[in-house]
Order: C-alpha cells, then sequence, then structure tokens
C-alpha cells in the first residue's frame, strides 16, 4: 500500500458500496450469484478497468484524457483489422501493433500538452477527434475479425481461472505497483501534488507528464484490444462510453481530480459499482428515462462518500454534499 | 456614537482573546485596548501572534474565547463586512487591491455607487476618490490603474480604500516595510493626522525605532502571549527586544566560530538582477554564513532563485571552487550540490497532501532507485533518520504533511534538502512564523551545517538574526548591492542604512 493505514481508509468505502450492491444483485436477481454470471462480469469490467486506470495516472498529475474513448476505438478497429490468417507472426502483431499505437498516440497528446503549455482538457478533446475520425476512416462501420485463437485466450480460462480475471487483476497490479514503487510513480504523486515545487526538487515534470499520458494511451489500447477479443471485431465508436465512464470509475474509487491524490486500488471496486448499479435498475424495471436520474444520483452519494478520505460518518458526507467547495477554511496561514 | 467621551469607555476593548490553530495556541488571553486619538504599537517576532489578533480584530478569524468592545459595546465580528460596519479597517502588509482595475475602483471595491439606472455611478467615484485620496494628500487620477503605479502609492491607495469606509479603529500592519524613508516619513504624518482626529490606531512594526518614535503606547507579545503593555517613552530600544525575545541575543543564537584567517571560496555568484539591470557579485567561503538583509522585494529573492536555476537573473555565472557551472534548472542545481529552502513552506515549500516520507524524499528519489525501482527500505532508513536527526514530531512516516505543525513543516523542508548533502544550502526566510524553541533548533542547525563546510546562504527580514546568526551580511535596496557588513560591523544600524538608503542617501543619516 503507498501510505499504509491511512490508504486503506481511502479504499475502503469503494469496497464497502461494492460489497452492498453486490449482496442487493444477489437478492434481487436469483442467477446473479453463479459462476458463469461472474464469469461475464469480468469480461465485462475488464476494458473499464483498464480505461479507468489510463485515466487515473492522468488525473493524479492534474490532468484529464477526453480522447481516452477514441483510443480504445482506434486500437479496437486496428486490432479488428489486421491480416487474418493464423499465424504466430500475426498473433505477436495483433498484440504489438495496436499497443504501440497507443503509446504513441498517448505520447503525442503529451507531447502537445507539455509542448505548447495547453490544457490537458482541450488538447485530448481535440486529439480524441481526430483519432475518432482516423477510426472511421479505417472502418466506417462496424466489422472486421479477429485472430479465434487471440480473441479464445483473452476471453477464456488459465486451468479453472477465467482470463479476464487475471488480466485485469495483472492490470490493476502492475498498475498499483508502477505508482507506489518506482520514480515515475513518485512523480506522478508530486506532480499531482504542487508542480512547481515538483520541479523544484528535481523532477523533469514534462517528461514525466509525456509518459503519463502516453501510459495512459497504452492502458486505454489494452481495453481496446480486449474488446475487440471480446466482440470478435471492431467497431469504431466502441470506445466512446469509456470518456465520462472512466473519469466518473476514477473519481469514485477515490482520486481526487485536483491531482496527487488517489491511485488504482479502489477501481477494481468502482468498475464493479457502476456497472453493477446499472444492472440493478434494469432488474428493477425502472424506465430508462428514471434510469439516467437514479444513475446520477447514485454517483453523487459515491462520490461524496468515498472523497470523504474514509470518514465514516453519513453527517459528515451531507456536509460536503450540501457545503460549497473553496470556501475558505481558516487558520491554513497559522499565527501571524 | 462617535461622540468624543473622553475618559469613558475607550474606543477598543480586547479582552482575554484565545485562538487556537490545530497544533499551536496562537493567541493565548490577550487584552489589548485602544484609545482615541492614540497609536496604539503592537510588537512581537514572527509567530508573536499579532497577526493572529488583528485578523480577529477584522472578523476574519471568529475568537475561540473572548470579548470584543468597541465604545464600550460588546461586539460580535464573525465577517470582514461585520468588523468594517463596526468601524474596524485594516491596512495590510500584503496590499489587498486588485492590480488591473483603477485607483478609484479599488477605493471603492465592491461598495461601488450606482446611479439610478443601476450602472455605476463613475463620477461619484471619482469625487470620491478624490476626497479620499485628499485626505492623505496624495495627488492621483482615481482612473489611473493601479499595476502601474509604485508599491509606495498603492499602499496609499490601499490606506485611502480603508479611509473610504471611514472607520474608528485603524490597524496599520507592518505599513512601512516596503517604503523608502521618505515614504514612511510621509505615512507618519498621514497617521498623525488621522491621531489628531480622534482616531484610534493600532500599528504593527518590526522597525523599533520607529515604534519607539511614533506610538504612545506600545503592547509586546510572545508566543501568543501579552508581555507587557507601557508608555512608549518607558521603553528603549533594548528593553523591547529583551520582552520581544524573552531572553537575551546570545541565548538564543549558537555562538559564532571564529572565521579562519584565509578561508576557503566555496562559491561565487555573479549575475545582473532583472529589476535595476545591475550586476550582482558575492562569494561565500566554506563554513560560512552569509546573510542577505534588506526591505522586503528589493531583488533578492530574485537572485538567490535564479542560483537554483529558476532564471530571474539575466547572465548569471556561477562558480564552485573556482570552476564555472551551469545551472539552468533544478534538476542542476541538485546535480551541483546546492539546495534552496524556499520562503513560502505551505506553498512552495511541502507537498501537503503527501506524506512525510514522499516529502523527505522528494528532491533526492533518483539517488535510491534501481532501473526505476524505489528501494524503500532505504528511503524510509533515510527518512527515519531525519526526522530524528531533526526531531520532527510525528506519529508515522505515512503522516500526510498537512497535518503537522509551521515548525515541523519547517523542519521537514529542511530536512528533504539536508538528505541531499548540499553544498551550498540557500535559505529563505528560513524561521518564518515558526517559534522560538524550532528557531533555536534551526539556528544551532545552520551552525552544524557551516561547521560541515557547507556554504550557508541566508535571506531573512528578521534583523535579529542577521545579527545574531550570520558572519558577514549583504545589505540589498532597489536592486542595489548597499552595504556588506562582517563581524562587530553587523548591527541593526548598519543595516537599516543599507536597507532604506537610496543611493543618493547613502551615508546621509538622518
Amino acid at each position: 500500500m503507498r501510505t499504509g493505514q491511512r490508504d486503506l481508509r481511502l479504499y475502503a468505502p469503494i469496497y464497502v458500496i461494492f460489497i452492498v450492491i453486490y449482496l442487493l444483485s444477489c437478492f434481487l436477481e436469483a442467477n446473479f450469484f453463479t459462476w458463469n454470471n461472474n464469469v461475464n462480469l469480468f469480461t465485462r469490467i475488464t476494458p473499464l478497468v483498464f480505461a479507468s486506470m489510463a485515466q487515473t495516472l492522468v488525473i493524479l498529475t492534474g490532468g484529464i484524457d477526453l480522447s481516452i474513448g477514441s483510443i480504445i476505438g482506434l486500437t479496437n478497429v486496428l486490432a479488428a483489422s489486421l491480416p487474418y490468417p493464423e499465424s504466430g507472426l500475426n498473433v505477436v502483431l495483433w498484440f504489438l501493433v495496436p499497443a504501440l499505437a497507443g503509446l504513441a498516440l498517448g505520447l503525442i497528446n503529451g507531447l502537445i500538452i507539455t509542448g505548447g503549455g495547453f490544457s490537458p482538457l482541450i488538447v485530448t478533446l481535440a486529439t480524441g477527434a481526430i483519432w475518432k475520425g482516423l477510426s472511421l476512416f479505417i472502418m466506417p462501420v462496424p466489422g472486421g475479425e479477429v485472430s479465434l485463437a487471440v480473441a479464445r485466450t483473452a476471453t477464456g480460462k488459465l486451468g479453472a481461472v477465467p482470463m479476464p480475471l487475471l488480466i485485469f487483476l495483472a492490470g490493476a497490479l502492475a498498475c498499483h505497483r508502477l505508482l507506489t514503487r518506482t520514480r515515475f510513480g513518485r512523480s506522478i504523486y508530486a506532480l499531482g501534488g504542487n508542480e512547481t515545487l515538483a520541479y523544484e526538487s528535481g523532477i523533469a515534470c514534462g517528461r514525466v507528464k509525456i509518459w503519463v499520458y502516453g501510459t495512459a494511451g497504452l492502458l486505454a489500447a489494452l481495453a481496446g484490444m480486449f474488446l475487440s477479443a471480446r466482440m470478435f471485431s471492431g467497431d469504431p465508436l466502441a470506445g466512446e462510453p469509456y470518456i465520462l465512464n472512466s473519469i466518473a470509475v476514477a473519481v469514485i474509487a477515490g482520486t481526487s481530480l485536483a491531482g496527487g491524490r488517489g491511485g488504482v486500488a479502489g477501481i477494481i471496486g468502482g468498475a464493479y459499482v457502476f456497472l453493477l448499479i446499472n444492472n440493478i435498475l434494469n432488474l428493477l424495471a425502472i424506465s430508462s428515462f428514471y434510469q439516467y436520474v437514479a444513475k446520477g444520483l447514485i454517483l453523487i452519494i459515491a462520490l461524496a462518500i468515498t472523497s470523504s478520505g474514509g470518514e465514516i460518518s453519513p453527517a459528515a458526507w451531507m456536509r460536503r454534499l450540501l457545503k460549497p467547495a473553496g470556501a475558505p477554511s481558516g487558520g491554513v496561514d497559522g499565527p501571524g | 456614537m462617535a461622540a468624543q467621551d473622553n475618559g469613558q469607555a475607550p474606543l477598543l476593548e480586547l479582552e482575554e482573546i484565545v485562538k487556537a490553530f490545530p497544533g499551536t495556541l496562537a493567541v493565548d488571553r490577550v487584552s489589548l485596548t485602544c484609545r482615541r486619538g492614540e497609536i496604539h504599537a503592537l510588537v512581537g517576532e514572527n509567530g508573536a501572534g499579532k497577526s493572529t489578533l488583528m485578523k480577529v480584530l477584522a472578523g476574519l478569524y471568529p475568537p475561540d474565547q473572548g470579548r470584543i468592545r468597541i465604545n464600550g459595546q460588546e461586539v460580535r465580528l464573525r465577517s470582514y463586512s461585520e468588523a468594517r460596519r463596526a468601524g474596524v479597517g485594516v491596512v495590510y502588509q500584503e496590499l489587498s487591491l486588485q492590480p488591473e482595475l483603477s485607483v478609484g475602483e479599488n477605493i471603492f471595491s465592491g461598495a461601488w455607487p450606482r446611479t439610478r439606472l443601476g450602472l455605476v455611478d463613475w463620477g461619484a467615484i471619482r469625487r470620491g476618490s478624490r476626497e479620499a485620496l485628499a485626505e492623505i494628500s496624495v495627488d492621483l487620477h482615481p482612473d489611473i490603474l493601479v499595476s502601474s503605479l509604485p508599491m509606495a502609492l498603492r499602499q496609499m491607495v490601499e490606506i485611502a480604500k480603508v479611509l473610504n469606509q471611514s472607520p474608528e479603529i485603524l490597524v496599520f500592519d507592518e505599513p512601512t516595510a516596503a517604503l523608502s524613508r521618505d515614504e514612511v516619513e510621509g505615512l507618519f504624518k498621514i497617521m498623525a493626522r488621522l491621531k489628531e482626529r480622534g482616531k484610534g490606531i493600532i500599528f504593527i512594526s518590526h522597525r523599533l525605532n520607529e515604534v519607539l518614535r511614533i506610538s504612545d503606547r506600545i503592547t509586546v507579545m510572545r508566543d501568543g502571549r501579552k508581555v507587557v503593555t507601557d508608555l512608549a517613552g518607558a521603553f528603549d530600544e533594548d528593553r523591547l527586544i529583551s520582552s520581544m525575545v524573552g531572553r537575551r541575543l546570545s541565548e538564543i543564537f549558537p555562538e559564532k566560530p571564529a572565521s579562519p584567517e584565509a578561508p576557503a571560496q566555496l562559491f561565487s555568484f555573479e549575475g545582473r538582477l532583472k529589476r535595476s539591470g545591475r550586476r550582482v557579485a558575492f562569494e561565500v567561503a566554506q563554513g560560512e554564513v552569509l546573510g542577505l538583509g534588506g526591505l522586503h522585494g528589493q531583488g533578492q529573492l530574485e537572485m538567490l532563485e535564479s542560483i537554483f536555476g529558476l532564471g530571474h537573473c539575466d547572465r548569471t555565472e556561477l562558480r564552485v571552487s573556482g570552476r564555472p557551472v551551469t545551472v539552468a534548472s533544478p534538476t542542476q542545481a541538485i546535480a551541483q550540490g546546492f539546495a534552496l529552502i524556499p520562503e513560502n513552506r505551505n506553498e512552495e515549500g511541502v507537498f501537503l497532501i503527501l506524506n512525510v516520507l514522499e516529502n523527505l524524499a522528494a528532491a533526492t528519489i533518483d539517488r535510491r532507485t534501481t532501473l526505476g525501482f524505489i528501494h524503500k527500505g532505504a528511503e524510509a532508513r533515510a527518512a527515519q533518520g531525519m526526522v530524528e536527526r531533526l526531531s520532527i514530531k510525528l506519529s508515522s512516516l505515512h503522516q500526510a504533511a498537512d497535518s503537522l505543525s509551521g515548525g515541523n513543516l519547517q523542519k521537514l523542508v529542511l530536512g528533504k534538502w539536508l538528505i541531499s548533502e548540499p553544498k551550498v544550502m540557500v535559505m529563505l526566510e528560513p524561521t518564518k512564523g515558526v517559534d522560538v524553541a524550532t528557531k533555536q533548533q534551526i539556528y544551532a542547525l545552520i551552525r552544524e551545517l557551516a561547521a560541515r563546510k557547507v556554504a550557508v546562504i541566508v535571506y531573512t527580514s528578521d534583523m535579529l538574526e542577521l545579527i545574531g546568526l550570520c558572519d558577514r551580511v549583504l545589505v540589498i535596496n532597489q536592486g542595489f548591492l548597499t552595504a556588506e557588513l562582517a563581524g562587530p560591523e553587523i548591527t541593526e544600524e548598519g543595516i537599516m542604512k543599507g536597507s532604506v538608503s537610496t543611493l543618493d542617501l547613502l551615508g546621509g543619516g538622518n
């Protein structure tokens, strides 16, 4: 864990919410708590976990990446457009081409943002539009094919363990290690905590940022590749829902949009909560009109709880919801 | 209410005011009265609680305990506007002006008069501003942008803005810190005139000679408590200092070692200050503590920050042991063995949302990694060692930095740079806002560094620190090096002379 006790408290609320919603689902749906359904859930949350981890890395530096959806879309299309005949070389290509493309697209984001000193919001909005256009150029309508061997590996089983479970657990662990154990990860937190101070502490802020966007691109590519393996085909717009969903999951998983605070340890819980809310609303046969409203409300409540830093106090959560942010708290400058 | 009831209730009474912040009791049962037509000076070291007390009076901090009476009536001041309505006006050291608005707009800030149509009544603003400025004998067009004015005139606009709210009680919080001698005289004339008109004035200043000259009564604060209130005539500079500090100087500052005959020059700086376009050069020897003094904002910070690659000087030339070095970024500065303790530890010195360990390790991550992976054990040992060496009080290395008190935060910044084992340590206001005990520790630490042949450069606005701590003092005034003092030459008089003289006044005295 990054900081022992303190971070356990940071991630505890989201897993508490996860357990509550999971149990609720078990009661609402007779065959929810079956192995098959759980395997199905593993497959469904994997791309969301990767997209949200990509978003979390960027948010930790104080930025945001709106191009994640388009990177998912483009890599998804690439993965489904590669030459079909099954051969060792093709399988290697299937893994390398979209992954490297995602990395490159992310690095381009980072270079434009740091090189020009532009706002990540606008830059990634723009680059996202460009890459969406590119995907549509390559594949105007959903289609293409994915090597069956690859698809079976990604969504199949290793022994008795479903591959998607292994993939998202390994991905989350690797990402968590990256953030907590490496110089790169430490630099991300420092940068998000106070960029000027990070620079004055000798951290190469520009380079770190470029690679953060690059890594986010790579993680988004993994999400896109998994999606294509799951669907056996490509869809240029497959990534669209992940733009805002990745932000929502990152935040309810405990990452502060202001940067420097949070991590990926809560993301699996966050992704599950996000998915299961949809599930429950469907099971309750709530009309889709009200579903949007309910989903929004539930997210706000989850946000209030997880951003309270693990304070287990409904009163404090309500205060947080009702108190306008940014009010001067007083006393920060200490005794004069 | 504004009736002259001399001899009855004083204009302002603060009674047993208590204000605590997490970790510090900033104001501890302090009482203070101010009469009509009185200039009441409030003095004390940085962190003594003066500004906090005044912020209570200004309605910015609600007091934890105690009462405030104005004209004998108890008042509750829960916000700035309540204090304003109760007749309290504060002229802050850090001016509260909007630089991109005009003088007139600033003077009427937030309460712009309107025409019947609900539009801003520019005529009324101009007339009112002229009157407010005339009251303090300043001739300034109300349409000028504040950003185009020099510091001293901005101060006058600030005063006019406060006077425009027709306060009965005026607080001047270090108004002279950024002013030259002539400008200070002008300000004192204004204060004297306000005094004649029956206002109560509270005057905070670090310049003891000014305090002794202008005030009627003086209250000394130390460590959040009131030490003494007495007539100004009952004080001299020595009594003021010993009341402020609570002990003699020699007990606070570590002894200065005798300087060696031919000290080895370790570091030299030469650069052109953008502010004055003037070249400034200095050298520091191994084991020397060099003080940099002068008023706020005379170019000292720009100069010292440029040592660290923060680019405020043109054509900087740095030499370490006679060898020229290039420093274009903090990364390069750290590689050369430089360290910079920034002035504002909350905003520039500490990652408040990160934990103690991450803060202490921040400048030296590179030194404990293999293939990008951090050696957690080595890192924790280095941090733990520094926590013990500086006796930083904390419950765990994983505690968030923002839960530490001011003194411990300052130690955190020091610790981060001590871990980097610098050859040249630049410190900006190293003891700002910390208590006396921590100050003593920091002074001892600076001496310890010097004993280990580190060259220490200290910028401080605390006169006593320059005198008590430094082997040599440079005084900078408006981007010029106006005095260089060593050993017994380092006196308050010598430093002040360099600080307030414009160049033609050098040596002119009173």
